[in-house]
């Protein structure tokens, strides 16, 4: 499993190595920087996966940048030059400036890999896949309900800019999103669409629905749902199906929220910080429940 | 020669527009564009489309996405311009509308992607969520913990649409709070 994306520290250099998760931190060679900046976020709740269940832990590359691309480019080009090389089975794609002509390079280098990665995008790595028209390379896409939009309006390059028709659908209008979006090629395989429900949606079709328990001050904290896609891509790399995969990571963040009593104050290193006490009592029960009932 | 067609391709492929920002004149333009490439923007100087064409025959071609940063770099330089078109006005314009959740003493303010939440009483700002550009968090740590009133601007800090969606859900929180 290797995850790229940017941490919001100026100047911080391109890093590459596994990384730990360790009492808030995350531990990446020599360095150490909060588990709750942005792709840490991700890569921390892999990281406790991964610890959990006595695996590999993710291989990550990261760098700074505060929002000028600085630090994107520069993940940007290393993926480009150097996939091929790692080939990695999962790779997962955060907090990137959403830049087309280089995601595609990107892609294109995954399809040079001795096998196709399975690419799970979120953040604005999946802006960039979706304004490049590359959604059907990546397994799993990981909107919330306004990136959904995004996705749905064929027509759209960034969440900002979305036609009126889809400004107007409300939450209960998901089917026609999830529809709209595969009709228009702009959707991967699996989707996991984040909200007061978390949908798990494999080619256009809803497989499972999650809404317990119900935690909305998931929703205001920023970071809540970084920790999902890194989840997912923990669960997928343990071997679980993108679905399951899916309806784990849905089930612990929220049932996380409810231990950590989340407020809309809280941080996410609150929640991150009780995967590791939830897991050995939940996950082998999750991952054989029959959630086609949900669907 | 080959590797300096391989350069400019791969110039040209790390380029993309989406938008332009008109002068009155190519004076204004030419400088516009030195003082953005020196600040490390890709852009480009172009002919406007005829329906564009406001004032000088010149306009500087620029990502869309760097909107904020290319509104302040230019302010922060006096430059006069006339204004900022996308290339297909056909395009929906960004996402106005704001909506509010309220959490017992806390407010959150939602614009598109994005969300700031508030405590309602001490003004204080609790959370950032939403949005995927690199900013995102680099604005969360420059704001939360903050008052309302005391925190820097999106706008001013920021550098993509998902700051100036934070910077749309902002003002909202801030009249909410009482500020402006």
């Amino acid at each position: 499993m290797f995850i790229a994306g940017t941490v919001p520290i100026r100047d911080f250099p391109v890093t590459w190595g596994e990384a730990l998760y360790e009492n808030g931190n995350l531990i990446i060679g020599d360095k150490r920087i909060p588990g709750g900046m942005g792709t840490a976020s991700m890569i921390s709740a892999a990281a406790a996966v991964t610890s959990f269940l006595g695996i590999n832990p993710p291989r990550v590359l990261i760098a700074g940048d505060i929002g000028n691309a600085s630090g994107s480019r520069k993940i940007y080009q290393e993926l480009i030059t150097g996939l091929q090389q790692i080939s990695p089975n999962i790779l997962a794609l955060h907090y990137l400036q959403p830049i087309v002509s280089v995601m595609k390079r990107v892609i294109g280098a995954a399809e040079k890999c001795s096998a196709l990665p399975a690419i799970i995008a979120d953040a604005g790595s999946m802006y960039a896949v979706k304004a490049a028209g590359m959604a059907r390379k990546c397994c799993y896409l990981t909107p919330d309900f306004a990136e959904l939009k995004f996705l749905a309006d064929p027509d759209a390059m960034h969440p900002a800019y979305i036609c009126n028709y889809f400004i107007r659908t409300g939450t209960s209008d998901v089917e026609e999103l999830v529809n709209s979006a595969y009709r228009h090629g702009n959707s991967s395989p699996y989707i996991f669409v984040k909200g007061t429900t978390d949908y798990i949606v494999h080619e256009g079709a809803i497989v499972a629905r999650v809404n317990e328990p119900d935690i909305p001050a998931l929703e205001p904290v920023g970071g809540t749902g970084d920790t999902i896609t890194g989840l997912i891509s923990a669960f997928i790399y343990a071997g679980n199906a993108p679905e399951r995969a899916g309806y784990i990571a849905a089930r612990l963040n929220r049932m996380a929220g409810k231990y950590a009593r989340i407020q809309p104050d809280s941080r996410v290193h609150h929640l991150i910080s009780e995967f590791d006490k939830i897991l050995p009592d939940y996950y082998s029960s999750w991952a054989t429940a029959d959630f086609s009932e949900s669907a | 020669m080959k590797l300096l067609h391989k350069i400019i391709r791969k110039r040209k492929e790390a380029f993309e527009g989406g938008a332009l920002v008109l002068f009155e004149t190519t004076h204004e333009a030419m400088k516009a564009d030195r003082v953005l490439r020196d600040a490390g923007m890709q852009v480009r100087l172009v002919a406007p489309p005829m329906t564009l064409r406001q004032g000088c025959d010149l306009a500087v071609e620029f990502n869309l996405l760097e909107r904020l940063l290319l509104e302040r770099t230019i302010e922060r330089s006096n430059i006069d311009y006339i204004a900022i078109r996308e290339l297909d006005e056909t395009m929906p314009k960004p996402i106005s509308m704001v909506d509010i959740t309220e959490f017992g003493a806390f407010v959150m303010v939602r614009a598109g992607n994005m969300k700031i939440t508030a405590h309602r009483h001490s003004g204080t700002i609790v959370n950032i969520s939403g949005g995927g550009c690199p900013d995102v968090p680099f604005l969360y740590h420059e704001m939360v913990g903050k008052h309302i009133a005391e925190a820097p601007l999106p706008r001013d800090l920021g550098y993509t649409l998902c700051a100036l969606m934070l910077d749309r859900a902002c003002e909202e929180c801030r009249n909410m709070i009482g500020v402006n």
